[in-house]
């Protein structure tokens, strides 16, 4: 028997001796990882409503019934020079006039002979200037635009709409950070009692001149499989409860595959350092 | 033969205390050369299993020394401990079989962890336990055996690679007469084979062994 068979066959004593024990503990760390995870997909899913709610986001900069038709198009190509601003519309008063017509189903402005609308561009942006701090430059650089005298944009409703998402973000961190914590804790601690219960085994072991690697590796897997099978037992439970959400409207969001992968390998990893400390005080 | 092949064992003006400060030993020297059994006897509380745990680096002296296979065991120098541990085979209450482990497995322990080659593993194992009358209990578990089968369990362990020093905590514990005169039987045997051995017990045995030097432990020195 060579020294690796050794200790794969001890890893398989300690799984057929106590199954109670590792079904237990699978389970713990198995709902251990279903909250992180809920935690994650919750604030991915917060953060794409985010940004398909803002990328709609419309700016709009009237031009003055004293400004000549002549000097519009100046200003709008002025308009359309600054950074961060992805496309320039121009609306007429008759575009505007056709608008209202649209929303309102009547004609409001029938009766009077001049249409009294006022010009206006509306403004889309680029993807990475769609932030309170960015379009409060924007809107700085527009004021400065002789003819842009008036802009419009739902500041308020955008600065608070981040703050939610930062709060949700935050929140999301510190309750992962706990419930990863907790994770560490738990594994350590069900390897702690299965290391103590073999004690005496592994004091006879240390007494025939087995080296730490010998005595500690069995437990470095037993916690790298337990947090492996944990965490992916925890995806797999993930993926098949939002198969069974299809009803609800919000298109909830999975990190990719390669980021489920990255993370399974790093709770083994994770389980692997618990049951080195889980089993770290019989190895002096 | 240099000086360190021939003494296996050298205790040199050992001192030692408890955690609550008794002295356990006071000056105390021992000597035990390749090939040699010394029986050191002692009543409860003399010392006897700290005389164990002193050589095979489980407790160290407050003062003095002590120097197995020619290295002087230190608390920091693991990997001269695990060497020193490798080449004892120890048999009887400190040297208990490992409980999760069948017969077969706790013997063949010796030879995995000195890393030895499989077939000469298999080939060790089938000896010994033929040599012990242990086959048929070869995957049984240590809970299992009769306190005679226990001990030839552990005696089987301590051999069966070719261990140059044999430590023996108490042989006669929990033993008839008849199942202790076979013990020593095999005792006697592993004397002539030409191990060194160091038993120790609370009365010196009935059963003699060739060239054995006796010692009393008392008031923390042997006489």
């Amino acid at each position: 028997m060579s020294r690796l068979t050794f200790v794969l066959r001890e890893l398989g004593r300690t799984a057929l001796r106590n199954p109670g024990t590792v079904l237990s503990a699978t389970m713990s760390l198995t709902l251990l990882f279903v909250l992180f995870n809920m935690f994650w997909v919750a604030s991915r899913t917060v953060d794409s409503l985010y940004q398909s709610v803002v990328s709609d986001l419309r700016m709009e900069v009237f031009v003055p019934d004293s400004t000549a038709d002549s000097s519009v198009m100046l200003i709008g190509s002025r308009i359309g020079s600054i950074a961060g601003i992805r496309s320039v519309s121009y609306v007429s008063r008759e575009s505007a006039r056709e608008e209202l017509l649209q929303m309102v189903g009547v004609d409001l402005l029938a009766s009077d002979t001049l249409n009294p609308l006022p010009r206006s561009f509306v403004l889309t942006f680029e993807h990475q200037y769609l932030t309170s701090g960015h379009l409060a430059d924007i809107e700085a650089r527009l004021v400065e635009i002789t003819g842009a005298t008036q802009i419009q944009y739902g500041r308020k409703w955008l600065e608070s709409t981040e703050q939610t998402r930062v709060v949700v973000r935050r929140v999301g961190l510190i309750i992962g950070f706990f419930i990863l914590l907790a994770t560490v804790i738990s594994s350590t601690n069900n390897i702690r009692l299965m290391s103590r219960a073999r004690a005496a085994g592994l004091q006879q072991m240390q007494l025939l001149g087995a080296g730490s690697w010998m005595i500690a590796m069995p437990f470095v897997l037993e916690g790298a499989i337990l947090c492996g099978l944990g965490s992916a037992l925890a995806w797999g439970a993930i993926i098949y409860g939002r198969g069974e959400l299809d009803f609800i409207k919000i298109a909830i969001s999975l990190p990719a595959t390669k980021d489920i992968i990255v993370f399974c390998l790093m709770t083994i990893v994770l389980g692997a350092i618990s049951g080195y400390y889980g089993v770290r005080r019989l190895l002096d | 033969m240099s000086s360190s092949d021939r003494h296996l064992v050298e205790l040199h003006n050992v001192e030692m205390k408890s955690s609550r400060g008794e002295s356990i030993f006071r000056d105390l020297n021992l000597t035990i050369e390749a090939g040699a059994t010394a029986l050191v006897a002692g009543s409860s509380g003399t010392g006897k299993t700290s005389l164990l745990d002193l050589i095979i680096g489980r407790r160290f002296p407050d003062s003095g020394s002590v120097e197995v296979f020619g290295k002087v065991l230190r608390k920091r120098r693991k990997r001269h401990l695990r060497a020193v541990r490798r080449r004892i085979g120890g048999i009887g209450g400190r040297f208990e079989l490992v409980p999760s482990m069948t017969v077969s497995d706790n013997i063949l322990l010796p030879l995995v962890i000195s890393g030895e080659r499989r077939a000469i593993q298999r080939e060790l194992l089938h000896q010994i336990l033929a040599e012990l009358s242990l086959t048929s209990l070869a995957g049984d578990y240590p809970h299992e055996l009769t306190r005679v089968q226990y001990t030839l369990a552990q005696v089987a362990r301590a051999t069966v690679a070719n261990q140059p020093l044999i430590l023996i905590d108490e042989p006669a514990a929990g033993l008839d007469q008849g199942t202790l005169a076979r013990v020593f039987e095999y005792l006697f045997k592993m004397a002539v084979s030409g191990r060194a051995m160091l038993i120790v017990c609370s009365e010196l045995p009935v059963h003699k062994l060739p060239g054995a030097r006796e010692y009393r432990l008392s008031e923390g020195m042997l006489i």
